[in-house]
């Protein structure tokens, strides 16, 4: 149950969906990603990369134009 | 989805961090607003020929934002990740659009006898400069994090990178628009004429090939998008 | 109050209300000025603009002498293409402010600029050679039933074919 951070802040899209989907591939089940970014596009785009892939996620918004995103990495059965 | 470890994990967040600075910006936007109105209100009373681009601009760029839409991440994302509701949107805004300017073009000409020159719309000589153009359009769109309307948005936004953008993308045009244009002009272009789809198939035929062939598509991003 | 706020204009509208509503402003342009919306036939002008002002004005041949096109009163820097264009900036502006969303985003790296450069150019290049970008040349082009439409968009997604391959290589 370990907890990963990744800093996306100045990315572009979509450096920070393939950041993020780098990281989850090394990681287990179970395990916290938080992510943050100011690019409001990534979250858009993750949220819909997070929920094809049945992890759970939310975010926050931290400060102005800058979020934090929460991912639980979660292994589907199949 | 959210999860209840994550929930905790939020609650932790919001604790820990700093006092964020809360200062909304109000001020700036009702300014900015303010300004807006001024201006359209300006351009229509003086009948300008700028009255109805101005805030057209302003209602696609509002809108672009507020969406996070993007026609970038419509092809890229397919491709690179697999997800596609970017890219559905993109196609059914195509096939509301393709019924606008269907209706648009029937009532502005004679479908009998008309000139090309005098239909509506964009319409282009097409040849292999399309195919290049389209290609290095693509390649540059994807390196870029945008295309030409995103990196306009972005820069609303204050993204400092995409103001590097849009000066390389006036470098580029100028380019390939003025300084190299005789080249390909007299390569690829020259002799080139529009085909408008009608012209070839009749009207109402275009219409219903075009409408199916984009229906079809669209169901391809859909299922495209379900798979893992 | 709250709620309708976060609503409509915190929270991201859905894309599908997006793709409509640009749909309805792009029909309406073409109804009211004649024209659909485009983009980059405005950056061109700038350049030119640009030119100018260095004291470079012979545009025989270019872009612009063949099928370029100012109304009466319009100059490379005033024109309603690039009205509308700053007028997209603007509203982008607008919707990020109203969402206290707004914050100067600096450059990270001196990698990201160099991909910044080279993509803007080569979209820049491509763009005056079809005719448009993926507004001009795609968005308002197939809905013109114009083939140049549909050709564009095949070669556009054969560019993000490459470009994604760039990406995933030098950029991540």
């Amino acid at each position: 149950m370990k907890e990963e951070f990744l800093d996306c802040l100045y990315e572009p899209c979509p450096i920070p969906l393939l950041k993020a989907l780098k990281k989850l591939n090394k990681m287990k089940a179970g395990d916290l990603l938080i992510m943050k970014t100011d690019h409001n596009c990534s979250i858009t785009n993750v949220i819909e990369w997070v929920d094809k892939q049945g992890h759970k996620m939310d975010y926050i918004e931290v400060g102005k134009g800058e979020w934090e995103i929460y991912i639980e990495k979660v292994v589907s059965d199949g | 989805m959210t999860s209840e470890r994550i929930e905790a994990l939020k609650k932790r967040r919001e604790k820990e961090r700093n006092q964020m600075t809360n200062r909304n910006q109000n001020l700036y936007a009702w300014l900015l607003l303010a300004a807006v109105i001024l201006l359209s209100t300006a351009l229509l009373v003086n009948q300008s020929p700028y009255m109805w681009v101005f805030p057209i601009g302003i209602m696609l760029g509002f809108t672009l934002e507020r969406s996070r839409f993007c026609f970038a991440a419509a092809v890229r994302n397919p491709l690179i990740v697999g997800t596609t509701k970017l890219l559905q949107a993109v196609i059914l805004a195509l096939m509301v659009s393709t019924l606008g300017f269907f209706i648009l073009q029937i009532v502005t000409v004679d479908i009998n006898n008309f000139q090309i020159s005098e239909i509506p719309g964009s319409l282009r000589p097409v040849g292999w400069n399309t195919v290049i153009g389209g290609i290095l359009f693509g390649t540059g769109m994807v390196i870029a994090g945008g295309c030409a309307s995103g990196t306009l948005m972005r820069i609303g936004e204050g993204f400092t990178l995409q103001i590097v953008v849009l000066g390389a993308f006036v470098g580029g045009s100028v380019l390939s628009g003025v300084f190299h244009y005789p080249f390909w002009h007299d390569l690829l272009i020259e002799g080139r004429t529009v085909i408008y789809l009608p012209q070839l198939i009749g009207f109402f035929p275009a219409l219903i090939l075009q409408l199916s062939v984009l229906g079809i598509l669209f169901a391809a991003a859909r299922k495209l998008g379900k798979m893992r | 109050m709250d709620k309708l706020y976060h609503k409509v204009l915190k929270a991201p509208w859905p894309y599908w209300v997006a793709a409509i509503v640009l749909s309805l402003l792009n029909i309406s342009l073409l109804i009211l000025t004649g024209s659909p919306w485009r983009v980059t036939s405005g950056f061109l002008y700038w350049g030119m603009w640009i030119l100018e002002k260095l004291g470079y004005n012979d545009f025989t041949g270019s872009y612009f002498a063949l099928h370029g096109g100012l109304a009466g009163g319009e100059t490379f820097l005033v024109n309603s293409v690039s009205i509308l264009n700053a007028a997209v900036l603007l509203g982008a502006l607008l919707s990020v402010l109203i969402s206290s969303e707004f914050k100067w985003r600096r450059i990270k790296n001196p990698k990201q600029v160099g991909f910044a450069i080279f993509g803007g150019l080569l979209m820049g290049y491509g763009a005056r050679l079809a005719f448009g970008c993926n507004i001009g040349a795609f968005f308002s082009a197939i809905p013109s039933f114009s083939l140049h439409g549909w050709v564009f968009a095949l070669s556009m997604g054969a560019g993000g074919v490459i470009g994604s391959r760039i990406m995933m290589r030098y950029m991540v």
